[in-house]
Formats: structure tokens, C-alpha cells, sequence
């Protein structure tokens, strides 16, 4: 791929990148949220135009018009979203949209055959006839790589690949990763994860805000280098944490059992509690109950048993309306879906928990609503922006114009006003970019020495590791740990998180 | 070499929505033309009946505003639910029981009823809850057992339609002439709306009907109730997780809005054909929807889709008597005006670039 050059609205995302890859080789592509790695593979796999370039594969220019032309000459992407029909078996999913040999008639048999024996081969083995919704998310994974496979694929672009991994699931799909590249097929493996560019990648082309920086062999780089690389600055330190006197619980869970939306038990028997000017981190791989853990807690579904109560108040079962009346402050996982509505305005995102009493919202009295309060909703905003540091044209750009970050920063600020007490908070820093992510962080803590109680949930374990007082660790909807500090040991979390290690509990 | 790339927008703005809506208003009375003379009929006479129809003169300008009227608020309740993305495809159903109500109301004081300002404020706002009952049933039917109010909506206009079409040749029939036809007695003078375009059907209705536009934007877009409908219908998901409690919200946009469509059907039987007859189920309920859209779903922008398609309706039964042609032409170029209208209406998420 020779300069390649893609505009987006407003932004850069490429800006001349030069990419070359070889075959039998993996190749990290490496950069921060937002660096272009995406776009760039997105415009090899045919699925973005390049608005300059070029692209030779196997020699050949080629005419990328779709992802069917990438698919044609032997390219193949696994999106960090998997795209999978989950009603659909392992073999339908991987023959969807391909002529069957049989005319209208499918051929499941051979196919299904095939499937197995590229499967075993690769070591990518997966049941052909199984139901996608029933395997695991790994095993999904192998899926979309077989069904890259199944069309020949000898270019593999993998796009974050293992975000969606336990750690012990990564050794494995690292092992099949290194088969596949025995066989000649080359690898693209983007990637913001610098342990496992050294670990598997040959090469590494790091990208910073749409410009590639350099490419090189990974025997020549180590991981301080890549990182400077990627951030081209340095990583801003931690916001050191105030003493606080953490006595006084404030949130108590006990024995809590929750079903999830398909009606299995996903938490299981639970008790925790957060004491006033705490950060209780959950670690856990995604899906284990924390979803569940934290919905429950902010009432947006309903337990089966157990008891949530907040400075001693029972909550459990009670609205997400009242809820938030005691003061308890949520920071959902999904920005987009759950956090903000994304044709609203900053200022009408600002208003959404308290839109209908004072300031935001003249009453008759204390009680009844009438008109809302432009003035204070506009003022709010302002706030809100100048206070945040939130970039955006104005009060009223609409919440879908802001990048990541800028999102994050208005949910929070939201959630922010009114000195809640207890912070719910999920994926802080999913998808931002490092700058983003330490200014979240660094809020977290500052409500942490406020005096607010703080249930943070994370699949980012290092995050964790470095703003949490205790942790927990969730599998299976079980907590299978609770971890004081310095007995934060990243290894051993791991090995709980997968369900190798228990800890016994004290009552 | 410039190329120029259509590319779609981040945000579509009021301007480029004005803009291809304006297109789309002038444009369509010249595929009136094209329909006729692909029809072989003079462009010209047809041109001119649809100016008299329409602007050119006063009875084709009162006509127009007497179509607009209860379109109006049939298509501003529409657009309280369109806005909470609740698809309320029961406005006919919702005005037909909203003038079924007046009727029931009327009929008991046909003779020497109160003054005018009692009675007919108390069948409007009879017509409105009507409505907003009517309307009620299937709104509880989404929020308490999930099913789909587009099915149930339009399922309850035949209730409605099937309801009138009994009423008129039972208990409402005018039994005082011996084998009668299907409509109720004519209600008396206290009844009708006041006209206040003198030689003209132009009642209060248009007044009425302007406000309701008027209220239901400071509704939208300035009370809390409003915002709950919008950030319901944008997200239900973060309005769920804040804490709004989506139901309600519902629950509240379809009566409101099945409360104005009763209000129309309530305006259109005082103030048009004053008895209940089996045509006030005359399809406008799904003229609303399309005017409602037309409007881009916006108070303002409904105002003026009501009165173009008033026009529409006045001016094409013009152009029908001009050139004697059969109603079917004139209803095949509104439908074509339709769907030319929301063709070019997409345009507005585009924009044209420099590739």
C-alpha cells in the first residue's frame, strides 16, 4: 500500500501511509485509538475507499471496490465486532453468501467436512455444527478466521483480536496464530497491546494520528521504544491518591443472585461492600456476571435475591428513578447506547437525569414541573465544557460529533454534578486514547478522595490494578477473589479471572 | 480534474432540510402537469384550475385552509408520537371515535341545546379525550404485553371504522325520515364552529389547529414531558438508564397524540359536515402520516405540509372539474407527488463534494 491518503469529515485518518507486508510473516500494527490502524486495514479489506493511493497485492494493483474484490484476491479481516449470525450454525455462518457448489441447494456435508479439516489443521478447531450463540467468544474468533480461511484467505487481517480474550484463551489463539504463518499466510495483527506485538509479531509499523512513524523488525525494538513510538511523548503518571479514611461502608450487597436476559443465574450468591472514599475494582473477563453485578445495583434489573442497600437503606429492586434520587452516579460500559443520546445536544445530554426538577427545570412549587430553564441548561453546558476540557463547536454540538474521549467526558460530567455518592462506573476508558484515559483515571481517584464510594468494572486489568484500593474478581458470577493492595499481582489475577485459581473467602 | 462526490452528512442542517423541502413543494405541482399531459389532457387548463384552486381565488384559498384543518391536527398528534418513535398509524381510527364521542355528546340536546361557547368547548374536548382513549388501547397494549403498536394502531381503525359504519344505520340514524340514509341528524346552528371567512367553511378550526402546532412545539421542545419524548425516541436505552421510565413516556405520547387526532375528527364533524356520516372515515388518518413526515416530523414544518396538501387536495379537485377528469388522476398524482416528495427529502442527508 503506497500513500494512501483517507479523509474523513473533519479529520485525517490516514495522511500518506506507506504499508508493506510480507508473506508467512505477522505483522503488528501498532498505534493509539483513533491512530488510523483500522481505517487503513478497512481500506485494504476494501470496505473504505483511499481517497489517494495505491494498493499492489501479490504484485498486482488492485481494484479494491468492496470487501467481495478484497475477498477475491485472497484477503480476509476479522473485525473487532465480530460478525456472526448467532441463530446460524458454525458452517452456515462460514458458507453465508458463497455459491454453492450444488446450485440452490447447500452442501452442508462437505463444507462441514472441510471446515473440520482446515479447523484441525490450523489448529483452529471449533464444532462445525454447533449454534454460533453458544460458543464462547474465542471460539467465535476461530469462526471468522475459518470462514477467511474457507475463502482461501492468505492475507489475515486481525483487528484487536484479543480485547475480547481471557489471558490463558490468548496463548492459544497465539499458538494457532503462529501455525497459520507457518502455511505462508500472511498476518496483519492491529493492535494498541505492546506485550503482544513482542511476543508474536515480526515486524511492527507504528501509527500515530493517521501518519505512520516507522516500520521495523520487532527483534530491533523493545517495549519502552514502541511505546514512545506510539504516544511520542510520555506516559503522563498516575494521580496519586489521598489517604482517606475508608470506615464507613457505604454500599453493602449481600447474597446477591441475579438471572441475565437469557434466565441463567449470572450472579451468584454475592457479597461485597465499598466503604466511603473507596475504589473497589471487579476484574473479570466480559460476561461473567459484573454486567448483571452492575445493572442490578443501579436498578436497571431486578435481582432474584439478596439485598443491596446504600448507608443502610435498602435499594434493592427499587427504580433507576429513585436510585439515582439517593445519590448513586453510573458510568455505563457503552457510551454510545447507554450513556448519552447521540442526537442531542451537550446541553440536552447534560439534563437527562434531572431535566424535570430545578435548577434545569422551573416548578410550581417544589414539586410539579412546568417550562425547562434554557438559561441553566445553557450555562450548565458551558460549564460542563470549560470545567471538562470537553472540544466541541458548542453547547449545542450534538453529542455524535464528539470523538471518544470528548463522550466520555460529557457522561461524566454529568454523572459528576451533584457529588454522587456512590460512582458505578464500566469500561472508564474503553476505546480512548492514552491522554483521555489518564484524564478519566484521574477523575476517578479525585472522586475517590472527594469521600464517594466507587465500583469500577474493568476488563483493563492494569487500570485496575493501579486506581483500585480492593479488588474483586469475578467468574461465573462468582467472586473468586477480593484483593487487598499488594496482593495485586497481574499473574494471579489472570489465572482467577480464567477460573484456574479460587480464593477462599472470609465470611 | 474536479470531481464532485456525493457524500453523506454528519448533521443534517435546518438550511439543506428547507432547502430540499422548498425544492420538493415547487416541484410537485409541474409533475401534476406531466401526469396530465402524459394523460393527453391540456397542461395549460389544468395549470390554471390548479391556481384558481389552490392561491388563485377565495373560494379555492378557503378550500384549501377547510382541507388543511383537521389534517393539521391530526398530523401534529402523529408528530408527538413519531417523536417518541411510537408508529401511531390509528389517527383515522382515533378521529373517527373522537367524532363518534361529539356525536354521542350532541345527540341527547338536539333540541334547544346550550349557547355555542358552552357546547362546542365541551365537544372538542370531549373529541379529544375520545381520542386519546382510543388511542390509550394500544399504547397499554405495547407497554404492559409488547405488542407492536403499528399492528394494533391500524387494527383499531377498523374497530373504529366498523363502529361508525353500525352507528350511522343504528343508534345514531336519523329515524325522523322513514328509510333514511346512513348519517345521524344534522346537528343544530350551537353546534357548528364559528366561520370567519365570511362566504367560506373556514372555521376556528384553523385557528384551533394552528395553536395545537404551537402548543405541542413548546411541548417538544420546551417541558419535560417533551424532552422525555425526544430522548425516548432518539435512545430508549440511555433514557432507560437515566432513569426515565420508557412506558410512561409512551404510554403518554400515543394518548396525547390520539388525543388531538379525536380533536381533528372532533373540528372536522362541527365544522365541516355538522352530522356523523359514514365518510368521516375518509382515509385522512393516513394523509396525516405522510403530512407528518412531510413536515419533517416538526411542529412548524407541519403547519406548512398541512396547508400544501390542503392545497393539493382543493386544487386537484379543480383541475378534476376543469378537464372532467376522473378523481383516479388526480389521486395518482398525489401519490406520485408523495413519493417524490420523500425521494427528494434524502437529498438532505447528502452533500455535494469536491472528491
Amino acid at each position: 500500500m503506497r500513500g494512501i491518503v483517507k479523509r474523513f469529515p473533519g479529520v485525517i485518518a490516514n495522511d500518506n501511509v506507506d504499508f508493506e507486508l510480507r508473506a508467512g510473516e505477522i505483522h503488528g500494527l501498532l498505534g493509539e485509538n483513533g491512530a488510523g490502524k483500522s481505517t487503513l486495514m478497512n481500506v485494504l479489506y476494501g470496505f473504505y475507499h483511499a481517497d489517494e493511493g495505491t494498493i499492489d497485492v501479490f504484485g498486482k494493483p488492485a481494484l479494491l471496490r468492496s470487501p467481495a474484490d478484497a475477498i477475491k484476491i485472497g484477503i480476509g479481516m476479522v473485525h473487532q465486532h465480530l460478525k456472526l449470525v448467532s441463530d446460524m450454525t458454525v458452517v452456515e455462518n462460514i458458507i453465508l453468501g458463497l455459491k454453492s457448489p450444488k446450485g440452490f441447494l447447500t452442501d452442508v456435508a462437505s463444507a462441514e467436512k472441510r471446515i473440520s479439516d482446515l479447523g484441525e489443521h490450523h489448529g483452529l478447531s471449533v464444532d462445525p455444527k454447533a449454534q454460533i450463540w453458544q460458543l464462547s467468544i474465542g471460539e467465535k474468533q476461530r469462526v471468522e478466521i475459518l470462514k477467511s480461511l474457507y475463502r482461501d484467505a492468505r492475507i489475515l487481517i486481525l483487528d484487536e483480536p484479543t480485547s475480547v480474550l481471557a489471558p490463558s484463551e490468548v496463548k492459544g489463539f497465539f499458538a494457532a496464530l503462529r501455525n497459520l504463518k507457518q502455511t505462508g499466510i500472511a498476518i496483519v495483527l492491529i493492535t494498541h497491546k505492546l506485550d503482544e506485538v513482542m511476543d508474536i509479531t515480526d515486524r511492527v509499523t507504528v501509527l500515530r494520528k493517521g501518519r505512520k512513524i516507522t516500520t521495523q523488525p520487532t527483534s530491533s525494538v523493545d517495549q519502552q521504544k514502541l511505546a514512545q513510538l506510539m504516544i511520542g511523548e510520555e506516559i503522563p503518571a498516575m494521580v496519586a491518591k489521598s489517604q482517606t479514611s475508608a470506615d464507613e461502608v457505604l454500599l453493602q450487597i449481600r447474597h446477591l443472585r441475579v438471572f441475565d436476559d437469557r434466565g441463567l443465574e449470572a450472579v451468584k450468591d454475592v457479597s461485597l461492600e465499598i466503604r466511603r472514599g473507596e475504589i473497589l475494582g471487579v476484574a473479570g473477563v466480559s460476561g461473567n456476571g459484573q454486567r448483571e453485578l452492575v445493572q442490578t445495583t443501579v436498578g436497571l434489573r431486578k435481582p432474584a435475591s439478596g439485598s443491596i442497600t446504600l448507608h443502610g437503606g435498602e435499594i434493592t429492586g427499587k427504580s433507576t428513578r429513585s436510585i439515582i434520587g439517593f445519590g448513586v452516579a453510573y458510568v455505563p460500559e457503552n457510551r454510545n447506547e447507554d450513556g448519552c443520546v447521540s442526537d442531542f445536544g451537550i446541553d440536552e445530554n447534560l439534563i437527562l437525569k434531572d431535566f424535570d426538577k430545578p435548577p434545569v427545570c422551573n416548578t410550581i412549587g417544589p414539586q410539579i414541573p412546568t417550562f425547562l430553564n434554557e438559561k441553566q441548561i445553557r450555562s450548565r453546558a458551558k460549564q460542563a465544557i470549560a470545567d471538562f476540557g470537553i472540544k466541541a463547536t458548542g453547547p449545542t454540538a450534538k453529542a455524535r460529533s464528539l470523538s471518544g474521549g470528548n463522550l466520555q467526558r460529557l457522561v461524566l460530567a454529568r454523572e459528576l454534578t451533584g457529588q454522587p455518592q456512590l460512582i458505578v462506573i464500566s469500561q472508564p476508558t474503553r476505546g480512548l486514547d492514552v491522554a483521555a484515559a489518564e484524564y478519566v483515571r484521574s477523575l476517578i481517584v479525585q472522586q475517590r478522595n472527594r469521600g464517594a464510594a466507587i465500583l469500577l468494572v474493568d476488563e483493563d486489568l492494569a487500570e485496575l490494578v493501579a486506581v483500585s484500593d480492593r479488588l474483586a474478581v469475578m467468574y461465573k458470577g462468582e467472586i473468586v477473589g477480593l484483593l487487598k493492595p499488594g496482593q495485586f499481582r497481574p499473574e494471579e489475577i489472570g489465572l482467577m479471572m480464567t477460573g484456574v485459581k479460587k480464593m477462599t473467602l472470609e465470611a | 480534474m474536479a470531481r464532485l462526490k456525493i457524500t453523506p452528512k454528519l448533521e443534517i442542517t435546518r438550511r439543506a432540510l428547507l432547502t430540499v423541502t422548498l425544492i420538493a413543494y415547487v416541484a410537485s405541482p409541474l409533475v401534476v402537469l406531466a401526469v396530465l399531459a402524459a394523460a393527453g389532457k391540456s397542461p395549460i387548463i389544468a395549470l390554471d384550475a390548479l391556481y384558481r384552486g389552490t392561491i388563485g381565488t377565495v373560494p379555492g384559498f378557503a378550500e384549501s385552509i377547510v382541507q388543511a384543518t383537521p389534517l393539521m391536527l391530526l398530523a401534529i398528534g402523529l408528530v408527538i408520537a413519531f417523536r417518541a418513535k411510537v408508529w401511531n398509524i390509528g389517527a383515522e381510527g382515533q378521529q373517527v371515535f373522537g367524532a363518534i364521542v361529539v356525536t354521542w355528546f350532541v345527540l341527547p340536546f338536539l333540541k334547544d341545546p346550550w349557547p355555542s361557547y358552552v357546547m362546542i368547548p365541551i365537544a372538542l374536548l370531549l373529541s379529544f379525550i375520545g381520542g386519546g382513549l382510543f388511542a390509550a388501547i394500544p399504547a397499554i397494549m405495547r407497554s404492559k404485553l409488547g405488542i407492536n403498536e403499528v399492528i394494533t394502531t391500524i387494527m383499531m381503525n377498523y374497530v373504529a371504522i366498523d363502529a361508525l359504519n353500525w352507528l350511522v344505520r343504528g343508534p345514531f340514524q336519523d329515524k325522523s325520515i322513514p328509510g333514511s340514509y346512513p348519517e345521524s341528524p344534522i346537528f343544530p346552528q350551537q353546534y357548528s364552529l364559528p366561520i370567519i371567512l365570511s362566504h367560506s367553511n373556514v372555521t376556528i378550526g384553523i385557528i384551533i389547529s394552528v395553536v395545537s402546532c404551537v402548543l405541542v412545539y413548546y411541548l417538544l421542545f420546551r417541558t419535560p414531558l417533551g424532552y422525555s419524548i425526544r430522548a425516548v425516541g432518539l435512545n430508549p436505552s440511555a433514557a432507560k438508564t437515566s432513569g426515565i421510565s420508557v412506558n410512561r413516556v409512551v404510554n403518554s405520547a400515543m394518548i396525547l397524540s390520539g388525543g388531538l387526532a379525536g380533536l381533528g375528527g372532533g373540528v372536522y364533524i362541527l365544522g365541516i359536515t355538522h352530522e356523523l356520516l359514514p365518510e368521516q372515515a375518509s382515509g385522512i388518518g393516513y394523509t396525516a402520516v405522510v403530512v407528518s413526515l412531510l413536515g419533517n416530523v416538526h411542529p412548524l414544518g407541519v403547519i406548512f405540509a398541512s396547508i400544501f396538501f390542503g392545497a393539493l387536495i382543493s386544487g386537484m379537485s379543480s383541475v378534476e372539474r376543469a378537464l372532467q377528469i376522473p378523481q383516479t388522476l388526480s389521486l395518482l398524482s398525489q401519490g406520485i407527488i408523495i413519493v417524490l416528495i420523500l425521494i427528494i427529502q434524502v437529498f438532505a442527508r447528502y452533500e455535494l463534494k469536491r472528491a
